[in-house]
């Protein structure tokens, strides 16, 4: 680690904050559907809505009753690995050129990948625990740990797992590195 | 199998089987907590350093105007799992990986305590950033710190590792 991959590495951190924190409205939104179709190939019938709101996503079931309140996830506390993903790629991952440009994408896709999977977890653990007698009636203890589990353990170290997995996959090891241009060497004449 | 393979599975391994540990119950009362506890404490009294009066009660470091409660999650616990499995899942000796584990931690456990301290001086006087930095920014760090370290730490492996060439 050199300065010059601290300075990118700063860089990646302060690009990765303004973005997550700009862009997160619309990024959640398309976090928000792509789990609502991964319901829709689970669920028979469709009942689950995931309605974006800000950095919220609010949780209406068609078979809910009218007058009961909305659960309401906080979906930015899923997705701010995109931050540890963006300063690890720009420090110390592959060249930002268009040869690299496919790890790039593929890396952020994986990482949309799994905050779809958070959202379904969390969702999940929603069903399984939070909804009182229903929840009770719809779902065993083995459902119960699992999507709690799962949950959890995204929130408490998933979430950089994730990240760190991820760069480490993308980045290029020594035997891809490019090696450096060599310098023209006068002869002397 | 390659090792780059290799070391995603150990390091997948590792941060699956230290998650498991600290969140059993009696693990999470007995080790976790009392140690989330200490943390607490150091923090009230950094902040007693900095002329905030603040009193400590388990978790929590309450003052005038601002009151924290460090949690899982705010015990640096998290980075300090991320760097356990990467060093145990690089190839390396043993003594060497368990240098960096206790040098590593303890530059995290400092890192953390900045963490704390700032927050609450943050949550006190400028409330609008406390949600910002609580939840992003300053987790974010602490990982990046923690991977700073390591690949710090596994670059003078490799070159410890390499033959020297014939002079």
């Amino acid at each position: 680690m050199n300065r010059n991959q601290l300075l990118k590495g700063s860089v990646g951190f302060a690009l990765g904050l303004v973005l997550w924190l700009a862009a997160g409205p619309a990024y959640h939104s398309i976090v928000a559907t792509a789990t609502q179709q991964v319901f829709r190939l689970a669920e028979n019938p469709n009942v689950t809505q995931l309605q974006p709101s800000g950095n919220d996503v609010i949780l209406n079931r068609t078979d809910f009753d009218s007058r009961s309140p909305r659960p309401q996830i906080p979906v930015r506390d899923l997705t701010f690995n995109v931050i540890l993903l963006l300063t690890l790629l720009a420090a110390a991952g592959p060249p930002l050129r268009l040869r690299y440009g496919g790890r790039w994408i593929t890396a952020l896709f994986a990482l949309f990948a799994v905050h779809v999977a958070a959202l379904t977890a969390k969702v999940m653990t929603l069903y399984v625990l939070r909804l009182g007698a229903w929840s009770q009636a719809n779902y065993g203890s083995v459902a119960r740990n699992f999507w709690s589990g799962a949950d959890h353990f995204y929130r408490f170290i998933g979430i950089y797992a994730a990240a760190f997995v991820i760069w480490w996959i993308a980045r290029l090891d020594d035997t891809e590195k490019e090696p450096k241009p060599a310098r023209n060497r006068r002869r002397k004449g | 199998m390659k090792p780059r393979t290799r070391f995603l599975v150990v390091f997948a391994a590792i941060i699956v089987s230290l998650y498991v540990i600290v969140a059993i119950r009696p693990v999470n009362d007995r080790v976790v907590e009392p140690f989330t506890g200490l943390i607490a404490k150091a923090t009230g009294g950094l902040l007693r350093l900095t002329g905030e009066q603040v009193e400590v009660r388990g978790v929590e470091v309450r003052g005038p105007g601002a009151s924290i409660a460090i949690e899982n999650g705010c015990n640096g616990l998290e980075a300090i799992i991320v760097l356990a499995a990467a060093v145990c899942a690089f190839p390396a000796p043993w003594r060497s990986r368990l240098t960096a584990l206790v040098v590593g931690s303890i530059g995290l456990q400092l890192l953390n305590l900045v963490r704390t301290t700032s927050l609450y001086l943050f949550l006190k006087y400028r409330p609008s950033l406390f949600e910002v930095l609580h939840t992003s920014v300053w987790q974010t760090i602490l990982v990046v710190a923690a991977v700073i370290f390591f690949l710090v730490w596994s670059s003078r492996q490799r070159v410890s590792v390499e033959p020297k060439s014939a002079a």
